[in-house]
């Protein structure tokens, strides 16, 4: 201990002062004594309250230990007494020990040993309380500043306890009114906990009134617990009203862009068909002009071709040509804008027909370029839309055979294999390539990347394929390099029996 | 002219109704080609009804032209309307068009056209056209009878 005891001992006897100092000597090495005889000395000590411990007789010739007691424990509540008397009755013992009392020792001969046990028991008694006293403090003084409501509640559901957080929570003052306004379902909540298996507890949101009327919402944690064996409820309740504000305006937020980006598509989209469908009827239109030109351009010159000069005859003959190309380029935008419009369906295709089909229709233009074509038999079958395929290889192969060198004859090889749930057929050609940088476009309406001299065409082709496949739910793409052919591919989903 | 034979060709665009007599000369078919250039005037020369009610002038065509975009009434009310007269619904109806528009065709052989034909752009395909026409309908085919029950 590293400051002494100090002691006031009190008592007329000056042998039993001595021997009581004698045995709290014994016990503490570290002691100072103030010997009491009179009352001035009393109201000095009092005054100046430089004690820890107080022993005192009961009969005094100018005060009595009870007087002694209360005195002391009005000026000093927590400093320990011990009384130490021969005179004292059981009446004097039991007024003492209401007064505040902490030990009572008879004074007799082998007793002096028990004054400084009692005096160290009494020193450790005080200091566990005050220790108590300090943690009721801090855990008291925490649950004052938390945020978080907590109370307890019994098993009838009467709210028992709870901290200023929970009555702020619910705008009370008392836990009282909250069991008057029912503003919390506790026996609810007791009930649900007692119909659960341990761990008995758990976590909810729920929306709660407070006594002004107005709605929050919480998170409320209960815990069945038994206290003294008796059972009881105990709960969190934290606001959670922001954490719910924010969801509920991101919930918001989140449906209003869904909406906005629906509205948007099906703006995007019928702008997109109106677009197409002008497309259409324009095409359409333009071609009742175009066939009126392209007829009597010919008569003109079925009528006077023969009396007309070269020149002329020329002019006529770039007249029909360009009718004839204006008629193709309106051929293909009619294409393309009807894979929109029209209703497909699915069923499976056989590549190998589909491909004898498209090299029919191409017979002109392979023997024109004296093109060769190998297809790597069999092929297998597509779930597909047949008319829609044709279009696309036809488009497909149609370039492959178109772009390739001068005086390069055109070899195509044609091949399919298995990729998980799909077939890609592959189209390669030793024609001139595309540049990667450019292999993006083409699938696009109107890229050209060649001048008319150089290889004719409309520039729809492969925007037409690919819009077929898209149709079908497949894919379309191109490996290649400038200069060392094209390998074009298009995906399209399998069908298991073979046609 | 004198010819065993009438056509009737309900065509409004005189440019075409110019290319397709023009295609008929070419393919030397020596058929009367009478022409009307809407809807209701092919009903009144089929019905035979005024100014079309002398069958001496206007006889009956052993075959229609039949355009489908027409004023007044369509080409398909025109075939729709024929198909529900009793002396006519024999009679059998070419279209002749511009559109290649799947709805239109299958309504119309919905409605009973006999062919379907979209009128290509060049001038000596419409020719073979008319000359593969003409052998179908006037030189092979047997004729129906109309004007029975």
């Amino acid at each position: 201990m590293a400051n002494p005891l100090q002691v006031l001992v009190i008592d007329d006897n000056r042998s039993d002062r001595a021997l009581v100092i004698r045995e709290l000597r014994r016990e503490f090495s570290h002691l100072t004594v103030q010997e009491i005889v009179d009352a001035k000395d009393f109201e000095q000590a009092i005054a100046k309250g430089n004690f820890d411990v107080v022993v005192t007789d009961y009969q005094l010739g100018w005060s009595d230990g009870l007087k002694i007691l209360r005195t002391v424990k009005a000026h000093y509540p927590r400093c320990p007494v011990i009384m130490f008397t021969n005179t004292g009755t059981e009446e004097i013992a039991v007024e003492a020990l209401k007064s505040g009392l902490d030990d009572y020792v008879l004074k007799q001969p082998n007793r002096y040993i028990r004054v400084p046990i009692a005096v160290r028991v009494a020193l450790e008694r005080l200091e566990m309380h005050q220790r108590a006293a300090l943690l009721e403090i801090r855990l008291q003084g925490l649950l004052n500043q938390v945020k978080i409501g907590i109370f307890r509640s019994n098993s009838d559901g009467t709210l028992l306890e709870a901290n200023p957080a929970f009555l702020d929570l619910l705008g009370i003052e008392s836990p009282n009114q909250a069991n008057e306004l029912n503003l919390l379902d506790t026996l609810g909540y007791y009930k649900q906990l007692m119909e659960q298996s341990p761990p008995q507890q758990q976590e909810q949101e729920v929306q709660l009134q407070r006594r002004n009327g107005s709605l929050f919402w919480a998170l409320l944690t209960t815990t069945l617990n038994t206290v003294e064996g008796v059972p009881v409820l105990d709960g969190l309740l934290e606001d959670i009203t922001e954490r719910k504000q924010a969801e509920i305006a991101l919930q918001q937020l989140t449906a209003t862009l869904e909406m906005r980006i629906r509205d948007r598509t099906a703006q995007l989209e019928a702008t997109n068909q109106a677009l197409e469908e002008f497309t259409y009827s324009v095409s359409h239109d333009l071609r009742a002009p175009l066939r009126i030109i392209y007829g009597f351009a010919q008569l003109l010159l079925e009528d006077l071709g023969e009396s007309l000069n070269s020149e002329h005859l020329g002019f006529l003959q770039r007249i029909i040509a360009n009718a004839n190309r204006l008629d193709a380029l309106i051929s293909d935008l009619l294409t393309y804008s009807r894979l929109r419009q029209t209703d497909i369906s699915l069923e499976p295709v056989s590549l190998s027909q589909v491909l004898e089909n498209v090299l029919a229709q191409l017979e002109p233009d392979i023997q024109a370029r004296q093109a060769q074509i190998y297809v790597e038999k069999p092929l297998p079958v597509v779930r597909a839309n047949r008319f829609i395929l044709i279009q696309v290889l036809i488009n497909v192969l149609a370039n492959a055979i178109k772009f390739v060198a001068d005086k390069i004859q055109p070899h195509v090889r044609i091949w399919a294999n298995q990729r998980g749930k799909y077939i890609r057929l592959w189209i390669q050609d030793n024609g001139i390539g595309i540049d990667v940088k450019q292999q993006q476009q083409i699938f696009n309406p109107f890229t050209r990347l060649h001048s008319e001299e150089e290889y004719s065409g409309t520039g729809i082709g492969l925007a037409i394929a690919r819009k077929g496949i898209e149709r079908l739910g497949g894919k379309i793409g191109v490996e290649s390099q400038s200069g060392h052919g094209s390998r074009f591919w298009i995906e399209l989903p399998t069908v298991m029996e073979s046609l | 002219m004198s010819a065993e034979y009438t056509i009737l060709l309900v065509e409004d665009n005189p440019k075409d109704v110019f290319l397709i007599q023009r295609a008929f000369r070419k393919a030397e078919i020596i058929a009367q080609l009478q022409v009307v250039t809407d809807g209701d005037a092919a009903v009144q020369y089929l019905a035979g009804q005024a100014p079309y009610h002398d069958r001496l002038i206007y006889p009956l065509p052993a075959f229609v032209l039949l355009d489908l975009k027409l004023p007044r009434r369509s080409g398909a009310e025109v075939l729709s309307w024929l198909r529900q007269e009793p002396m006519l619904r024999r009679l059998p109806v070419v279209i002749l068009t511009s559109s290649k528009e799947y709805r239109d065709v299958n309504q119309v052989y919905d409605l009973g056209a006999n062919a379907y034909i979209v009128k290509p752009i060049d001038f000596d395909r419409l020719v073979d056209i008319i000359k593969t026409i003409n052998l179908h309908w006037i030189i092979y085919n047997e004729k129906p009878q109309l004007g029975t029950l």
